[in-house]
């Protein structure tokens, strides 16, 4: 497939913005009207003007060209719409060419497959340990009492750092990915305070680096040099974003598609050992994470659309997930699906350095729920994120269910 | 039938482990999967083209009338 041709058609507007109350009120009506608009991006003129790429075949062939799609962010060329709360890139994901790997590779040992198995008996326990704390009530907030504290106390633990502080750092993180568009001064605050408290943790393991993901990220050397403060806020900070928020994100969708779905549930009951491929499945129809930005580097024709250098692009990697021209049924949740190729962790360099956690925490914490809490069902109200743009997540979600014994 | 990942695709989804975990290994700290050396003559055909399906950077090359054999590629 040509990716460019030299003639482009007429520019495809589309009347979109992925922070508004309809995105997140209407997510999969609006990106299925976005795959039936007849073209693979669009062109909204909201928020001084973007590209949002949905379609299958053209996040793929974007994805795998880091030239013509940079993911450089920096206070001179600003990534993102609008505009990143932040000002030196995160490291890896704001960084184009060769040394991206260069830096994952600085924790890989930790974010590996081998790495995510050996933090799966931890992760039970903490999955065990949340459920306990409500279990004999007959009622929680799922969402803020086992999807939100699991992933967050995980990220800090293989930080090193305390874990107890998570409720602290999750306010944070949630400013700053939730309140970035509608109320920056509050996310520019978190970021602030996220900065300092990452410069905190720095000063104390000056002379006694630990043995965790931190402590590798001080020690790692390029060419003799260390990285330098910036640098190291900038790599922490990515690790909190990723790790604190998407899979609670993910997981609390989920549990909403099973309060809907009773057939569903119960064959996931009735089989655990469809967990792994219904993972795959939940991550391509019930993925979070939208908020994935490059900027065009010059102009060419893509897919038909005339794009110009320095152009910002959304990547809404779920999107893609539901492309109907990729996937048959793609808003049917089919847990016996072949094939399924979706890009809920990212595509090409850039694939999520956590997806491998990501997976085992979202299996576990299912799990966990099903064995449980199996006749759960959601009462009052789910209330989503004011802005779904970025992370499309619930932030409470009140389930009741037959209480059991701790 | 030989099979083969391009190094320069594969990005470490590892989602060929999970369907066929005998024909393939992960390098964990290069983020990437490899066949297995003699996994050809140990997997079926069927199963190495459904792996091929599931890897979301199409990194996986089944060569069906491809030598026997098991070089890593």
């Amino acid at each position: 497939m040509t990716a460019t041709e030299r003639v482009a058609e007429p520019r495809h507007e589309i009347s979109f913005d992925h922070h508004s109350a309809e995105f997140r009120d209407s997510c999969p009506e609006v990106v299925r009207r976005l795959h039936a608009s007849g073209c693979p991006l669009g062109f909204s003129s909201e928020h001084d003007g973007f590209w949002a790429i949905y379609g299958y075949d053209a996040m793929y062939d974007a994805v795998q060209d880091g030239e013509l799609f940079s993911s450089a962010h920096s206070a001179a060329v600003p990534k993102g719409v609008p505009r990143a709360p932040y000002d030196d890139p995160l490291i890896p994901i704001d960084v184009d060419g060769p040394m991206v790997q260069e830096y994952r590779r600085v924790v890989l040992r930790w974010f590996s497959p081998g790495g995510a198995n050996a933090a799966e008996p931890r992760i039970r326990a903490l999955a065990t340990e949340l459920v306990d704390t409500f279990i004999e009530r007959g009622e929680a907030d799922i969402s803020q009492e086992l999807l939100t504290p699991l992933p967050a106390r995980l990220i800090l633990e293989l930080l090193g750092w305390e874990a107890d502080r998570w409720s602290e750092w999750i306010q944070w993180i949630h400013a700053a990915v939730h309140d970035r568009t509608e109320h920056p001064d509050e996310a520019g605050e978190a970021v602030v305070n996220i900065y300092g408290s990452i410069t905190a943790e720095i000063e104390k393991r000056r002379g006694h680096l630990g043995d965790d993901v931190f402590g590798d990220i001080l020690r790692a050397r390029f060419d003799g040099e260390p990285f330098t403060e910036a640098q190291v806020v900038g790599f922490a900070f990515l690790l909190l974003l990723g790790g604190m928020d998407t899979t609670a994100g993910l997981t609390g969708n989920v549990v909403l598609e099973l309060d809907r779905r009773p057939e569903l549930r119960q064959q996931l009951i009735d089989d655990p050992s469809s967990l792994p491929a219904a993972t795959e499945e939940f991550l391509r129809h019930d993925s979070p994470a939208f908020g994935l930005y490059r900027t065009v580097t010059r102009d060419t024709v893509f897919h038909g659309q005339q794009l110009r250098a320095g152009d910002r692009a959304i990547l809404m990697f779920p999107a893609a997930g539901r492309d109907p021209s990729h996937f048959e049924q793609p808003d049917a949740v089919d847990l016996s699906r072949s094939g399924n190729r979706h890009m809920a962790f990212g595509l090409g360099a850039h694939r999520c350095l956590g997806s491998h956690h990501a997976r085992v925490m979202f299996r576990v914490m299912l799990g966990e729920i099903l064995a449980r809490l199996p006749d759960f069902r959601v009462v009052g109200e789910a209330v989503r994120f004011p802005d779904a743009g970025d992370v499309y997540a619930v932030r409470n979600l009140p389930i009741a269910f037959t209480p059991g014994p701790r | 039938m030989k099979v083969s990942i391009d190094a320069t695709r594969c990005r470490g989804h590892a989602l060929c482990l999970g369907r066929a975990p005998e024909a393939f290994e992960f390098l964990d700290l290069e983020d990437r999967s490899v066949v297995r050396d003699g996994a050809e003559a140990l997997v079926s055909e069927d199963d190495f083209l459904a792996a091929a399906r599931e890897c979301p950077e199409r990194a996986i090359v089944v060569d069906l009338d491809g030598a026997d054999g098991g070089t890593d590629p």
